[in-house]
């Protein structure tokens, strides 16, 4: 083959690739550049026929998140009843509940991974399958006796219930990547260490610890998005005051039925901290799977 | 890449006897307290015939429950449902997923912008994403239906006359960037040199990949199908909002009905034993992947 | 033992990643909290302007007041006695509604659970007044506060606390098909002994309509000696139709030509005219047109449909709609004193209504098997459709100007009947709304009744209309203010003595479960209807026979016999206060 046949061949590819790129970005985020500008329409604008691509753009929907809304009756009987909506304590709940949870499940989780790996106490392997297991459960079924349980114990309703329990969804997760992470690094040192006489806490933390902040990372990305949009447990474990955003999506079908620009507004809101997170961890993400499970489970 | 050898340390003081057990102790006494607990509650319950909400007397029926379930026809046509629904999503998904991560494998401008853009769909919440993809695929008011009108002419109803198709989109849609994440890392975890040595034995594509590429993947491949399956086995909130199980009952995913039990019809004790059979189903699939996982000399 | 130089390379390299790791996971982990907390406390700022809960009623206000000249406090006697002057202001007032004039703590809350949408807000709002109320009539003030729950997990929540005999909420919305599930798991009371003991309450009673009593408030339906809650938010299925469209010269001289009767006009047209459903078939079936058609003058840009309603599969949808085709031809679901269901759900008539469903949807906008009250609502305001029949509680949006493109054309009128083959002609519409109770395990049964006596007072019950609640009594509802607050009042007012509702045993869920799903199968012509229903009444008889119904049930959980049932009553063609009179 001639070298300008090749180098053709090599742009018709490379110009196949970047299509083929821009093709699969469009069937992916075409859903949520709806959302997105559906936030930004009134409710009659997001019924048009033909579906409005131009429209006249209005914040009312991110302003009503917040502020006073007022109701439709006012247009029929001059009554005027404003009813405020205080959307900023479900953002503030989920942010505390999900950053919470992570947190713990990341601490709890590097401990006994640490354990788990260096030290393999006696059962092992069925700890640790146990702990996987909670994540296959159908979540219901732990739902009404949680309900009790929590009542029982006073955990109803309250910001740390919650985050109990999202550590308890995180812990898995976390257990079992921070063992792979553990596992693929040379125990040499820490046993030169031990023989130099320190102590085990201090070698975690001066030694073991620092080689894994990339699994840390990973960990941490696969976390949040595990916990970011729980629904069920929250929706059955709280009330008004520590409702969390997936819930109260779900309270936006009111009394005009489903005000899609108020769901558009409330999950474009809270979807963003969540993407730049995963943004910024992406390479980690990507790292973190490689050098923990490459190995098998 | 070296193997390392995870060794016991030489015990040696007495903080080592205790040290390993404190560490542990945190996250099983949580796993203990939060699901050990609730789980042995609704396993006595299964045995029983009792409706919560109902109250009254709580009759002690044995292994009914689970006799009448298994014998149910219908929970066999639910299973059947499920299992449409779960073969053709992660089937779907690890099709897609897997070329997506030769696409992404490779280098271009832009990379890293449109593999953030491609994850996006996994960060939605589900109520989100079920709502907004009932009105986008709304036979009257969606966007999609107008794509489809343009093309066709016609309102396609695709919530009542492709019910279970668009339930597998709405997964896949979803979640194929999770398989395509981690088929990615395989790939790129494969030694570069085997490449380039199969490159200069002039092997053919199909035995690169049979023979470098595979082995290195296939236990990413494995956890992700794994998880995937698992997760698309207790699929609810999308399909739920999506198609509420219908039209009829043609989308009515045993989750669905295992949610109806519960919370509907508040048959609470056959609630529990249906979760319970579903358990068993999912840490059978778990031990069959993990066997050939190890089968795999991994 | 010393590393070699290769693991100390690794482990250079590991540094330097773990360098860079902490440097940008610490970066993230940071970005992400002050991401939270900005977010958590600049909105919480930008809300704390409008303290959550808080509430403004904006009234235009007529006071009177009464001056006393100012030289009456000097004791001048001139001309004998002080001048008491007599003003007469006009002030727009801002009330704060709910602030009493004398703040009152009080000694004990109790709560009100109730689904979060217009109603339970306002229902909040009202019970502000309450504290003040009990105070001077009971001698100590008593607090309500609301526990709103959105409307998709309402059902699960409640109950959860029923199952797990929680003291509150004290009072509760419960859906009239819960009725039964609730009064025979303990949760809610007979209140006849109190109610027979105070004629405040038996009062009360009176003042609601019989249809309403029947079936908000009793268990078994119609049972008067068993009231177990009270009418809280009334709501009916009503026809909603483009005015502009019925008058327009063309479209109605189109219609007469081709069907002989004029399009109605009027509101007398409609009610207490004996139209027809087939009749507002023909209508459907004369404005479903395809894009390019002629309508009233105009081209049309996108098709447009004849009617919209509901059809879909998601709770109750089918059941209700449904049912009103199933009781305008003369059927019901079952007998409810035998539990007997064949010749009931599949008699020829069922077999008709659901042939008569079915045609309907092929007028109705391609959504149709998904349809509830949202997409109905959405095509109306979206300007494609000519009738629906919705919801009252769900219209006020179809009259915003915001919201609704026509929301200055559309007019609200009572459904039709039909004359069936036995020329009797009946008109019956199914019941919605929702009744609310008084929990069994709360310890302040006492209170939560002097609240409901406070919520019927005339005062109460004007802020509850004016706010665009489904007022339950009859003596405001028939009043002309009310007929004239808002577009819907008249034709809500004439509706309610024909409302009827389905079961609502115990067992209620899996007979609406099962109807949904076969009826569903119908309409999406998986079965035919007779195949379906036949379908439906095997499904029933499992269910009713599983249930051991009525031979289990307790005596007072069955319907009274010798009493008219609503099958009675619906297939003789009677008004609905028939139902629970003695058979002759």
């Amino acid at each position: 083959m001639s070298r300008a046949r090749r180098r053709g061949n090599r742009i018709a590819k490379r110009a196949l690739l970047y299509i083929a790129v821009v093709i699969v970005c469009i069937i992916y985020v075409f859903p949520i550049y709806w959302i997105f500008c559906t936030s930004f329409k009134t409710r009659a604008q997001a019924f048009n026929w033909p579906p409005l691509f131009i429209w006249n753009p209005t914040t009312r929907n991110y302003i009503d998140i917040f502020l006073k809304r007022q109701t439709e009756i006012e247009a029929i009987t001059g009554k005027v009843i404003e009813l405020a909506t205080g959307a900023e304590v479900f953002f503030y709940n989920s942010f505390m509940a999900v950053l919470g949870s992570i947190a713990l499940a990341i601490l709890i989780g590097t401990l006994a991974a640490y354990s788990f790996s260096r030290y393999r106490p006696k059962g092992t392997d069925t700890l640790m399958f146990f702990i996987l297991s909670t994540r296959m459960l159908p979540a219901i079924v732990v739902a009404i006796p949680m309900f009790f349980f929590y009542r029982k114990l006073g955990l109803y309703n309250t910001i740390p219930g919650l985050i109990l329990l999202y550590t308890m969804f995180n812990l898995p997760f976390a257990v079992w990547m921070m063992k792979s992470f553990f596992d693929e690094i040379p125990i040499d040192i820490e046993q030169a260490a031990m023989v130099d006489g320190s102590k085990p806490l201090k070698i975690f933390f001066k030694i073991a610890l620092p080689q894994v902040y990339v699994g840390l990372a990973a960990t941490l990305g696969f976390l949040v998005i595990n916990v970011w949009n729980e629904f069920l447990f929250a929706m059955l474990l709280t009330e008004k005051t520590t409702r969390t955003v997936p819930v109260a999506l779900a309270a936006t079908r009111g009394e005009v039925g489903i005000n899609w620009g108020l769901l558009a507004a409330i999950e474009v809101l809270y979807v963003i901290p969540a993407i730049v997170l995963i943004f910024l961890l992406q390479k980690y993400l990507l790292r973190g799977m490689t050098f923990g499970t490459v190995r098998g489970v | 890449m070296t193997r390392q050898a995870t060794s016991r340390i030489r015990r040696r003081s007495l903080t080592e006897k205790y040290f390993p057990i404190i560490l542990i102790t945190p996250a099983v006494a949580i796993t203990l307290f939060l699901v050990i607990f609730p789980l042995i509650w609704a396993l006595g319950l299964s045995f029983y015939d009792y409706n919560v909400i109902r109250g009254g007397v709580m009759r002690f029926v044995g292994l009914d429950n689970y006799a009448r379930l298994l014998s149910s026809r219908t929970i066999w046509k639910r299973f059947v449902t499920t299992a449409e629904f779960v073969v053709s999503a992660v089937l779907l998904e690890f099709l897609i997923g897997f070329g997506l991560a030769f696409l992404f494998y490779q280098q271009f401008r832009g990379r890293r912008l449109a593999m953030a853009l491609v994850t996006m769909p996994m960060l939605i919440a589900p109520v989100a994403t079920g709502l907004f993809f009932r009105y986008i695929f709304d036979a009257t008011h969606g966007v999609v239906t107008y794509f489809l009108y343009l093309i066709t002419g016609k309102h396609i109803k695709l919530l009542s006359e492709h019910a279970m198709l668009s339930c597998v989109i709405v997964d896949v849609w979803q979640w194929s960037p999770f398989m395509m994440l981690f088929i990615l890392a395989g790939l790129e975890a494969v030694p570069r040199h085997l490449l380039e040595s199969a490159e200069i034995d002039r092997f053919s594509w199909f035995t690169k990949f049979r023979v470098v590429i595979w082995p290195t993947i296939r236990p990413l491949v494995m956890l992700a199908l794994l998880f995937r399956t698992m997760d698309a086995l207790r699929t609810f909130d999308t399909v739920y909002i999506l198609t509420e199980g219908g039209p009829g009952t043609r989308t009515e995913l045993i989750s669905l009905h295992l949610y109806r039990l519960a919370f509907s019809f508040f048959r609470t004790g056959e609630a529990c034993a249906l979760a319970f059979i579903l358990l068993v189903l999912v840490i059978l699939l778990t031990n069959l992947y993990l066997r050939m996982a190890r089968r795999v000399g991994v | 033992m010393g590393m070699n130089d290769e693991q100390k390379e690794d482990l250079f390299k590991r540094k330097l990643s773990r360098r860079e790791a902490i440097g940008t996971a610490g970066k993230v982990a940071i970005s992400a909290i002050v991401a939270g907390v900005v977010a958590g406390v600049g909105g919480y700022f930008a809300g704390s302007a409008a303290a959550p809960g808080a509430t403004t009623v904006t009234q235009k206000v007529t006071e009177t007041k009464t001056v006393t000249a100012a030289a009456a406090t000097v004791t001048k006697t001139v001309a004998g006695a002080a001048k008491t002057v007599t003003e007469t202001k006009t002030v727009t007032k801002t009330v704060t509604a709910g602030a009493p004039t004398t703040p009152v703590k009080p000694v004990y809350t109790m709560i009100f659970a109730s689904p979060e949408w217009l109603p339970g807000r306002l229902t909040g709002l009202i019970a502000k007044k309450f504290p003040e109320w009990s105070a001077r009539k009971l001698g100590k003030p008593i607090a309500v506060k609301m526990d709103l729950i959105p409307w998709t997990v309402v059902h699960d929540r409640i109950t959860t606390f029923l199952a797990a005999k929680s003291e509150e909420p004290s009072i509760f919305i419960s859906d009239s098909q819960w009725l039964g599930e609730l009064y025979a798991g303990g949760h809610i009371k007979r209140l006849n002994p109190i109610i027979e003991k105070d004629p405040e309450l038996q009062q009360l009673i009176n003042r609601f309509d019989d249809s309403l009593i029947t079936y908000y408030m009793t268990y078994p339906q119609g049972n008067r000696d068993c009231i177990v809650g009270f009418g809280h938010e009334g709501d009916v299925l009503v026809i909603v139709y483009r005015e502009d469209l019925f008058t327009h010269p063309d479209e109605r001289e189109n219609f007469k030509a081709e069907y002989g009767y004029d399009l109605p006009t009027k509101y007398e047209d409609w009610y207490p005219a004996q139209f027809d459903w087939y009749q507002l078939r023909d209508i459907a079936k004369f404005f479903t047109r395809k894009a390019g058609d002629e309508l009233a003058g105009k081209r049309l840009e996108a098709d447009f449909y004849g009617i919209a309603t509901h059809f879909g599969k998601q709770y109750d949808a089918i059941a209700c709609v449904f049912g009103t085709m199933l009781y305008v031809h003369g059927e019901y679901w079952w007998d409810p004193i035998t539990g007997e269901v064949e010749g009931y759900i599949n008699s020829d008539r069922a077999v008709k209504a659901l042939e008569f469903y079915k045609e309907l949807m092929k007028y109705a906008p391609p959504n149709a098997p998904e349809a509830w009250y949202d997409e109905t609502n959405a095509a109306l305001q979206a300007g494609r459709v000519a009738v629906i029949y919705n919801w009252c509680g769900f219209l006020p949006s179809n009259f915003d100007p915001s919201v609704s493109k026509v929301y200055n054309v559309i007019k609200v009128v009572p459904p039709p009947g039909h004359k069936g083959d036995d020329g009797i002609f009946r008109r019956y519409s199914t019941i919605g709304g929702q009744p609310m109770v008084i929990n069994a395990h709360s310890k302040h049964a006492e209170e939560a009744l002097a609240f409901m006596k406070f919520w019927f007072e005339p005062e109460q019950q004007r802020m509850w209309a004016e706010g665009g609640g489904g007022v339950c009594l009859k003596d405001m509802i028939r009043t002309k203010w009310f007929k004239e607050l808002t577009p819907y009042n008249r034709a809500y007012a004439d509706s309610i003595p024909f409302q009827v509702d389905f079961w609502n045993v115990p067992f209620y869920p899996e007979m609406l479960l099962a109807v949904q799903e076969e009826i569903h199968a119908a309409l999406m012509e998986e079965k035919s209807p007779k195949q379906a229903l036949d379908d439906l009444a095997k499904r029933h008889k499992e269910i009713i026979e599983r249930e051991g119904y009525p031979e289990k049930y307790p005596p007072e959980q069955r319907f009274p016999p010798g009493l008219k049932t609503p099958a009675d009553v619906i297939r003789a063609g009677e008004p609905m206060s028939e139902v629970g009179k003695p058979k002759k």
